[in-house]
């Protein structure tokens, strides 16, 4: 098989890929490549490759910084006015929720340490407390 | 609505930079990530690519380079300097990528495919420049080869030649790690 027709393949290859479709099996069949071939082996890589490289996402963080220090913060506002009354109401539930939460570990906390306290201040023999 | 007609709203407001902000702003940092090998620098880079195509946008003509191929030229551009740069920087490896380390209780076969995947990500690090940049528009960012071609300043099937001669290139690399003692680069 020469060099452009191994080229066509490698590309239709690529193009499978995107489309998610992509076997490279179905491709050795169609095209009878022979077991063993430089082809063969370039595809098996062409399918490591597309495993390997997956896509990373940023920090949603490090995304809302940079839009206000891009836009200012009336941009930041103006995104946030984009949001549907249900995506705000879910947010700030969110937000309550997790400070209710996080005041009820404080609590449980408290209580706990208040409890391992009491304990330590009692004697081991009551009889010693009389 | 198409980036064209954004590009000519974001000459007069900011908003309309927004909104290709938004839609760009994770291809971009997804190729500065791959081009560099870890977050803190892709974030900064990043940072760079739209602080300068803000800046630029009100000379930014169409003229047959779409925006998209616009910004990963600026991209580019930023990350060869920095590549220039880089004895300056501590290059940390893709371990937080590949999460090495966090997951003492790996069956065997899974740490194996992570090995494998790290051996080629360092193989592909080590490929020059124009093929790391090829390899990452079409795996990482899904692009055409007619969408790369307009990116690299190239015609479709000079991409193409170029993808072919990058595999067989890559295999050749991986199979000489194979022949050092000690060394597996077993791909697939």
């Amino acid at each position: 098989m020469n060099e452009r027709k191994a080229q066509e393949i490698l590309a239709e290859y690529a193009d499978a890929l995107t489309r998610g479709d992509a076997r490279v099996e179905d491709l050795l069949q169609k095209y009878n490549i022979p077991p063993g071939s430089e082809l063969e082996a370039l595809l098996y890589l062409a399918q490591a490759l597309e495993k390997a490289l997956v896509s990373v996402q940023p920090n949603t963080e490090f995304v809302e910084r940079l839009r206000v220090q891009l836009l200012g913060q009336e941009a930041a506002w103006h995104w946030l006015r984009q949001l549907s009354i249900t995506q705000v109401a879910a947010g700030i539930a969110g937000i309550g929720g997790v400070t209710v939460a996080a005041g009820v570990l404080i609590w449980v906390g408290r209580v706990n340490w208040l409890r391992r306290a009491a304990q330590a201040a009692t004697p081991i023999d009551p009889a010693l407390a009389s | 609505m198409d980036d064209a007609t954004l590009v000519q709203w974001a000459k007069k407001d900011k908003t309309a930079f927004g909104v290709l902000y938004e839609r760009y702003v994770a291809r971009i940092y997804n190729y500065i990530y791959y081009r560099t090998g870890n977050h803190f620098e892709a974030e900064d880079l990043t940072a760079k690519v739209f602080m300068r195509a803000m800046k630029h946008i009100g000379s930014y003509d169409e003229r047959g380079v779409p925006f998209s191929a616009w910004l990963y030229r600026i991209a580019h551009n930023l990350v060869a300097n920095w590549h220039r740069d880089r004895s300056r920087h501590k290059v940390i490896a893709l371990e937080d990528y590949l999460n090495k380390g966090e997951q003492p209780d790996m069956p065997e076969d899974e740490t194996e495919r992570q090995e494998e995947q790290e051996r080629l990500i360092e193989a592909i690090r080590r490929l020059p420049e124009e093929r790391q940049q090829l390899l990452i528009l079409k795996y990482v960012q899904r692009l055409s080869n007619a969408e790369i071609g307009e990116i690299m300043e190239r015609t479709e099937g000079a991409i193409k030649s170029l993808y072919y001669r990058t595999l067989a290139f890559l295999r050749d690399d991986l199979g000489r790690e194979k022949d050092l003692p000690g060394q597996q680069a077993n791909v697939e």
